[in-house]
């Protein structure tokens, strides 16, 4: 029971314990290599190799739209300037052309002198509308107004009083505009030209103004002020927007130096309220950095809050002012298809992780089966059943395995074989050692006791014949005491002599059966000349390996034998030689007497058996010989056709180097 | 059914034993004890059958009679005791006739097959000689003199 129990705690983990670990092992190695490596794909594609020039998708295409984005900046900032030194110009060659400038200078005196008397502006426009300069400037202004059509409106201001002394709008006239900012600078700080974005007064339309003063008189001097109006939302505007290439987010922003912004925006504000142009600061970086004059790209957030790449330029419009120039796109929308193609990069990705790990389980249990079924092999050998083979033929390392489970199992049950022979030939070899032992016991004790009988029987009855007085009894009953006594010597001397034999067989020697033969003749010469027996031996006899001593007593116990079983034969005759068999040479010892039948066989070779009771000796001879012969490794046999027959003892030794039954 | 004894009619025994000494011892106790009329003594087994069976030196039934009883060694030369005794039991017109194993053999094998073979009787010869004696006496009283025979002489 113990045995068993320590058996079972020798088999370790369980069947379906080990080969869900082999194969989820597998499930969880495969798969989690896959993950990693497609992460590890994604990200290097996204953000780049490390120590290599490749530098990834996001940074590759942010750097594709700050080029783009700096592009469409600097063309967007080129064709501003160019439209604001057009309009310069277009102001500049108005102020000093002679289609305006004689005109006003005519007007000049008769507003200087009407203005001076107190004239009120409706009659004095009256009086002016009368006059033929005043109607032609107001001709020639209405046409520069309609054949540039950029400009919106076209005033001229006194510079004396501020008032607007000439329009392409009527109801303009007389109206006083001196408190306007860029008037004052032309007025009041010297400047002979200003541009400004701001609202118009009247209109509250936002608007581009250019004025210019008018030196009437050569005398460097401001005697007019030309102010041109363009309507920015249409004109400036535009010029932000048009171009394209800034897809569905892309802005571009103009500020002023305040960082205000001077046109709408194209987006609401984070709070959701519209930036109103002149009066919204954008708090916004590129917007600043541009309003600072600087120049660049920036990857940061815009007016909304939303991440945006921007590239911000400034706009020089005269030498002390000027724009700010911002072109941004939504990171969003820029990284939109890299985000899907990510998107579905990751949808393949898991469906391969599927695939792979469908894939993986095929494989993994096809990499697990031979050794599951080693295993159950080795289970079902561990139960004792060593006639299981596995049936895998592959040539890789488990094929080799199974290859050597198999012979090692062969191996093994070869082992089983060959040791449950020899425990059943052992075991058999035994049994027979028993039984002959206990025979022998038996039949010692009987034959021993027999004598024993006898003498004392006869004592007994000497005693009885003594008292009698009869002679002839006494005689007899003392003749079978002492053969009795005899008997017992003899049986007591056979005894110890077989018993020697297994102890006393001698050193070992190659000797001719001839010379065994011949020197057995001259031990039993007197029977052999007294019974005239005719002994032949063959001249041609192999050699033995044998205890010299020993054979010849076997030879001589059987010659004897023969010669004590002659029989009535008249010519008797023995034979010695030895013919070849499967088993080997067979040596024999054949005589033409008595012959003896089949059934008593064995019994000849028995302790103290004779057939004969009236033949002499104790019985021990041929149980002596069967000794020898076993002894040598070899066994003994009779061939006799039955009675009158004669017969042949026949017997085998082992050769040499062949194990025999010596027992030590 | 006849008592000898009484009716006076001739006994025999038939005594299988091959030591000649002890042959010599039962047939100078029966003298003694003058229980038996005849003893006829054989010294193998083979001698044995010949006698029941009547075979070659034994054929006439005059003087080789049907034994009353049978007193068997069991190892005989030739044929062993357990096979003569198989063959008297075996065999319908020997069967009939007591027979007892008489032997040194104190075996157990022995008194099992010989039980196994239907002795009528195993008994083991004394070594002491007023044991042996005594057995002798026993031996023929109880079956020649007291054992009534199942056939006609």
């Amino acid at each position: 029971m113990s045995d068993k129990a320590s058996i079972n705690n020798l088999r370790g983990p369980e069947r379906n314990e080990f080969f869900l670990g082999i194969r989820s092992k597998m499930l969880i190695y495969f798969g989690s290599m896959y993950v990693i490596i497609l992460i590890l794909f994604v990200l290097s594609e996204l953000f780049g190799v490390p120590f290599t020039d490749f530098r990834g998708l996001y940074s590759q295409e942010q750097s594709e739209v700050f080029q783009h984005l700096n592009l469409v900046a600097d063309l967007k900032k080129e064709r501003i300037q160019h439209w604001v030194v057009e309009r310069r110009d277009d102001v500049r060659v108005l102020s000093e052309s002679s289609i305006i400038k004689p005109y006003v200078a005519a007007l000049m005196p008769v507003i200087n002198k009407n203005s001076v008397k107190g004239v009120s502006e409706n009659e004095l426009f009256d009086k002016l509308r009368k006059k033929e300069d005043y109607q032609i400037l107001t001709q020639h202004l209405n046409l520069v107004k309609t054949s540039h059509g950029v400009y919106d409106k076209i005033q001229i201001v006194n510079a004396a009083t501020g008032a607007i002394i000439a329009s392409t709008e009527n109801g303009n006239l007389g109206k006083n505009i001196f408190q306007h900012d860029s008037l004052s600078k032309i007025l009041h700080q010297g400047y002979n030209e200003t541009i400004d974005i701001g609202k118009d007064p009247s209109s509250g339309i936002l608007k581009l103004f250019i004025l210019r003063s008018i030196d009437l008189y050569g005398d460097e001097k401001v005697s007019a002020v030309l102010i041109m109006h363009i309507n920015s939302e249409e004109f400036i505007k535009p010029m932000l927007h048009t171009g394209g290439g800034l897809g569905q987010t892309g802005e571009a922003l103009l500020i002023n130096q305040d960082v205000k912004i001077l046109t709408s925006l194209k987006h609401p504000l984070a709070n959701g309220a519209t930036g109103i142009p002149l009066e919204y600061q954008i708090t916004a970086k590129p917007a600043i950095l541009a309003a600072q004059g600087q120049e660049g790209i920036i990857a940061t957030e815009d007016y909304r809050g939303e991440a945006v790449l921007a590239a911000y330029r400034h706009i020089r419009i005269t030498s002390e002012m000027g724009w700010g120039l911002v072109v941004k796109r939504d990171k969003a929308e820029v990284f939109a298809p890299l985000r899907e193609s990510i998107y579905y990069r990751i949808i393949v990705g898991s469906f391969c992780a599927f695939m792979i790990l469908g894939l993986t389980i095929l494989i993994a249990g096809n990499l697990s089966r031979p050794i599951r079924r080693l295993s159950k092999a080795a289970r079902e050998v561990e139960g004792g059943n060593l006639s299981v083979r596995t049936s895998i033929s592959s040539s890789d390392e488990v094929g080799i395995l199974a290859t050597a489970f198999n012979s090692m199992i062969h191996q093994v049950q070869n082992w089983n074989t060959t040791l449950n022979k020899q425990v059943k030939t052992r075991t058999s070899e035994l049994e027979t050692k028993n039984a002959e032992l206990e025979r022998y016991a038996y039949t010692v004790s009987h034959d021993l006791k027999s004598p024993l009988i006898t003498i004392k029987g006869f004592l007994g009855m000497l005693e009885k014949d003594i008292i009698k007085g009869d002679a002839e009894r006494i005689k007899k009953d003392v003749r079978h005491i002492h053969n009795a006594a005899e008997k017992m010597n003899r049986l007591l001397d056979d005894l110890l002599e077989l018993s020697k034999i297994g102890r006393v067989v001698g050193t070992k020697e190659e000797v001719s059966l001839k010379d065994l033969a011949n020197e057995a003749l001259t031990l039993v010469g007197g029977q052999i000349k007294k019974r005239e027996v005719h002994v032949e031996v063959a001249s041609n006899l192999p050699l033995m390996y044998v205890d010299r001593r020993r054979l010849v007593e076997v030879l001589q116990n059987l010659i004897d034998n023969a010669i004590k079983h002659m029989g009535k034969q008249s010519e008797p005759r023995i034979e010695i030689d030895a013919r070849q068999e499967k088993e080997g040479t067979v040596y024999y010892v054949r005589d033409n007497g008595e012959g003896i039948e089949s059934r008593y066989h064995e019994n000849v070779f028995g302790l103290f058996n004779k057939l004969d009771q009236a033949s002499d000796g104790t019985g021990i001879g041929l149980a002596i010989v069967k000794r020898i012969i076993e002894v040598h490794g070899g066994r003994i046999w009779i061939e006799s056709e039955g009675k009158g027959k004669g017969s042949t003892f026949c017997f085998t030794i082992a050769k040499k180097g062949e194990p025999d039954k010596h027992e030590k | 059914m006849k008592n000898n004894k009484i009716s006076g009619e001739p006994v025999s025994v038939l005594l299988v034993e091959d030591n000649i000494s002890h042959a010599e011892l039962v047939i100078l106790s029966f003298e003694e004890h003058r229980i038996a009329n005849r003893i006829y003594h054989v010294s193998d087994g083979e001698e044995a059958l010949d006698y029941l069976f009547r075979r070659g030196d034994y054929a006439d039934p005059a003087k080789s009679p049907k034994p009353h009883v049978i007193l068997l060694d069991l190892r005989l030369p030739k044929i062993d005791g357990l096979e003569v005794l198989k063959e008297i039991k075996t065999t319908t017109e020997l069967e009939k006739i007591p027979t007892v194993v008489f032997t040194t053999s104190s075996a157990e094998m022995d008194v099992a097959k010989a039980y196994e073979y239907h002795a009528n009787s195993y008994l083991i010869k004394p070594v002491d000689f007023e044991k042996f004696n005594q057995l002798m006496d026993d031996i023929g009283f109880y079956w020649l003199a007291w054992n009534y025979h199942p056939w006609d002489d």
